[in-house]
């Protein structure tokens, strides 16, 4: 396998890993509203109210798990259940191309701005180096006499 | 040399934010009891679609364009129908059908009785006015308190032809309003 196959499968892997991740951080626990940016994918027409419902159950005393779901909802009240697994498949996709897109963009500024600034000024002197035959380290300390 | 003191402050409240954002985890979700609080205050969630939905694909796994019913029964609450259909192919034969999502999801045989004479218990499915739930709907909330809603929607045949009932509830009172087979009100009768 070329090097140049393998420098893209793992940068892919790493993409992949940090998306999922995301997901599951944020739409998993911090904001699980987020699943609702992917109704317009899922909702009919006629049911264009989106839900994240969320269930919560205690499987042990002191432990609560929490079940989301996406939901779409029409002027009657009829409702759609679109479920987890899709939203968060749409999610973690988006979380990937805003991650590929952010740290190129990063990558872009940086070696723009590397780019510009030139690395050594053409007006500076030229450092010196004055020898002393009678140093015992040559051009460094001098014994003084 | 550089002081990390205020930096430390700064991690921990944004850490400590995290935690009661992830321990809430509740950022743009709907309570289930709010959902079903929404769905009655839009009057329940029944159209002509799950009906229809559900009567198109018994048809279909029968590979008949009409059929007989004994009863077919609507739940919008969790989008579930149940139909006593008669077998095309043995007609003495009655299943019910569990129709979830416009898909057929479970069907069984139905005992009958010595009492149960199908030719008199049963009606064809394409007299029904099945396209018009969304104005039964509409009649029959506006004969009842402006906060109700439609729980389930029953069709059979009684000793006047087929009725179409639809239980209405809302949070002081309940009734059942009664149709004629093609979609004219009868009556609202409190429970």
């Amino acid at each position: 396998m070329k090097r140049r196959t393998i420098i893209v499968l793992v940068l892919v892997g790493i993409v992949a890993f940090f998306s999922v991740m995301t997901t599951i951080a944020v739409a998993g626990a911090i904001w699980p509203g987020e699943a609702k940016l992917t109704a317009p994918l899922f909702c009919p027409s006629d049911k264009p109210d989106s839900f994240v419902v969320v269930d919560r159950y205690n499987p042990n005393p002191g432990e609560t798990s929490y079940d989301f779901s996406l939901y779409c909802m029409g002027a009657r009240g009829q409702t759609e259940e679109i479920g987890w697994f899709r939203p968060s498949a749409v999610l973690t996709l988006a979380h990937a191309l805003l991650l590929v897109a952010g740290v190129g963009g990063l990558v872009l500024l940086v070696r723009r701005r590397s780019r510009g600034r030139p690395s050594v000024p053409a007006t500076s002197p030229t450092p010196t180096v004055v020898q002393d035959s009678d140093a015992p380290f040559p051009g460094g300390l001098s014994d003084g006499t | 040399m550089v002081s990390w003191a205020p930096w430390r402050g700064r991690w921990a409240s944004l850490a400590a934010l995290v935690l009661a954002l992830v321990g809430a985890a509740c950022i743009g979700t709907t309570d289930r009891s709010d959902f079903t609080a929404e769905i009655q205050q839009r009057g329940g969630g029944l159209t002509s679609e799950l009906p229809m939905d559900a009567v198109d694909a018994v048809a279909s796994r029968l590979g008949v364009d009409d059929f007989d019913l004994r009863t077919l029964t609507v739940t919008p609450q969790d989008g579930t129908v149940l139909l006593d259909v008669r077998d095309p192919a043995a007609l003495e034969h009655l299943d019910r059908y569990v129709v979830r999502g416009g898909a057929v999801e479970q069907v069984q045989p139905v005992r009958l009785t010595a009492t149960d004479i199908l030719d008199t218990q049963t009606f064809p499915v394409s007299g029904l006015a099945l396209d018009r739930v969304e104005d039964m709907v509409d009649t029959a909330l506006a004969h009842f308190p402006s906060d109700g809603y439609v729980t389930s929607m029953s069709i059979d045949r009684t000793g006047d032809g087929v009725e179409i009932e639809l239980a209405l509830e809302s949070p002081r009172t309940a009734a059942t309003a009664r149709f004629t087979g093609d979609g004219e009100l009868i009556d609202v009768v409190p429970s």
